[in-house]
């Protein structure tokens, strides 16, 4: 389909005898927000390692927007447009919030074979850098050390990162993991902000937040892809719940 | 000049895909294979050496002499401190430390890491050549021994003493190193053994040298680049 954002096909990754993701068919519609869901070990993160170039794939192709990027590099599909969040919050813990989020935006406007002219008070990168800062909330944090962020302030950071560079695709790798209620509220807010304007592949543990956020659900069970539909269908499917949803609402 | 960066490129494509401890021990092999290659080369004086009889030039320039020589060294670290911190603040001086930091999150921003740090350890190479050339015009002579592991460990010990978080670490490094050697070797013939410990202690104790980035010194400095 030409409008497709993303199209991964026939992704297959082996780890040694352990098939972490077989015979992977996804596509994500330009806009969409996507939902991953399964249970811990399906292979979630490996599938968006495989999308953002971290991993390579064994055999399949992932296509972004009509083009063949399976061969390409990490940095190279980063600036295609490809951004991603950890579930484990990656950031640069000894740069102030302001200068890791221009950093992000540097990368993304290009190569930084500059060697003289200081980067801290360039105003061209400071300053959209602000602005993404406010729009995640973190205005009054700007000049923080990194490291110094609470855990939620991290996660909005590295949100920050992610868009700072105007990606057209966002994977974001279970983006509520370890948050209070307050913060992970925050968090389903800002998303939703988000996907207005940017495609989004979310993996994610907390359902409310799926079924409130996603437009279509994947489900991923042992690398398998066993259903993909809307929430309601993925909600009523038996199959689903059997294999997943089941288990999370046992207490 | 050229040759050391140029040098610096070709090494560096193989030493950087390795990382921690195996870049390490691929340096000291290319290190090693200079090194025998200098020794062999009989026309040069081999492992004896070659005395630098003619006086020198740099272009149309004589090589300055005493005094002279001392105040051009000066410069040349001036220079070069100053460059470097300006290198260090720069957009290509923010990546560097990015990926120095992290540098897994640095390749999913979009930076070709590898790239980087080749263009870094290209620099150095530029700085320690023209170390060389200095180092070889107070000499009057150059040595094979010049390139042995023994002189590199010398610089990596300079390093960790003065740390590596600042640019001016080195230096300080640098000056605690034969002030150290000074002083314990008018104390005892086998100076090289409380010096070993010396660095040990600095190494363990003091992880990012005599001068890290949490100290006094260092606050200063911030505060003076930030205002500045």
């Amino acid at each position: 389909m030409a409008s497709a954002m993303l199209n991964v096909v026939g992704l297959t990754k082996r780890f040694g005898g352990l098939i972490v993701s077989e015979d992977i068919h996804l596509e994500i519609a330009a806009g969409e927000t996507h939902a991953v869901i399964g249970p811990n070990g399906a292979g979630k993160t490996t599938l968006i390692n495989q999308i953002q170039g971290e991993l390579r794939a064994d055999s399949g192709r992932i296509i972004f927007r009509g083009q063949d990027i399976s061969r390409a590099s990490a940095p190279h599909r980063a600036r295609l447009g490809i951004a991603r969040t950890y579930q484990v919050t990656s950031i640069f813990p000894e740069f102030s919030v302001i200068t890791n989020v221009a950093l992000a935006r540097q990368v993304a406007a290009g190569h930084s074979f500059r060697f003289f002219r200081a980067a801290e008070s360039d105003r061209s990168l400071t300053e959209p850098a602000l602005e993404t800062i406010a729009r995640v909330g973190l205005a009054d944090r700007a000049s923080a050390l990194a490291r110094d962020l609470s855990h939620g302030e991290r996660r909005q950071l590295e949100l920050a990162m992610a868009l700072a560079g105007g990606p057209r695709l966002i994977l974001l790798d279970e983006p509520m993991a370890g948050m209070g209620g307050q913060d992970s509220a925050r968090m389903k807010r800002l998303l939703a902000e988000i996907k207005k304007f940017c495609t989004i592949l979310l993996v994610e543990h907390d359902m409310d937040a799926v079924f409130a956020l996603a437009d279509r659900v994947t489900v991923l069970v042992g690398g398998r892809n066993v259903a993909t539909g809307s929430p309601d269908q993925i909600r009523a499917d038996q199959g689903v719940r059997d294999a997943y949803l089941g288990h999370a609402s046992e207490p | 000049m050229i040759c050391c960066v140029l040098l610096a490129f070709i090494t560096g494509l193989v030493c950087l895909r390795a990382s921690g401890i195996y870049f390490i021990m691929i340096t000291l092999a290319f290190n090693q294979m200079i090194f025998y290659y200098f020794v062999a080369l009989e026309r040069y004086g081999g492992e004896d050496g070659l005395q630098i009889l003619s006086p020198l030039h740099f272009g149309p320039f004589a090589a300055p002499k005493g005094v002279a020589f001392y105040y051009v060294c000066w410069g040349a670290l001036c220079t070069s401190l100053l460059l470097l911190r300006q290198v260090i603040s720069s957009r290509f001086g923010i990546v560097l430390r990015a990926i120095s930091q992290n540098e897994r999150r640095a390749i999913a921003l979009g930076v070709p890491a590898l790239r980087y740090k080749i263009a870094a350890l290209a620099i150095s190479a530029a700085v320690t050549s023209i170390a060389g050339a200095l180092l070889a015009t107070n000499q009057k002579f150059v040595s094979p021994a010049d390139l042995s592991w023994i002189r590199s460990a010398d610089l990596v010990i300079i390093v960790v003493l003065g740390g590596i978080s600042l640019v001016w670490g080195p230096v300080i490094g640098a000056i605690a190193f034969f002030l150290a050697e000074l002083l314990l070797s008018s104390w005892t013939i086998h100076w090289q053994l409380p010096f070993g410990i010396l660095v040990i202690l600095v190494g363990i104790f003091l992880k990012e040298g005599i001068i890290s980035s949490g100290s006094p010194a260092a606050a200063w400095t911030r505060r003076r680049t930030r205002h500045g």
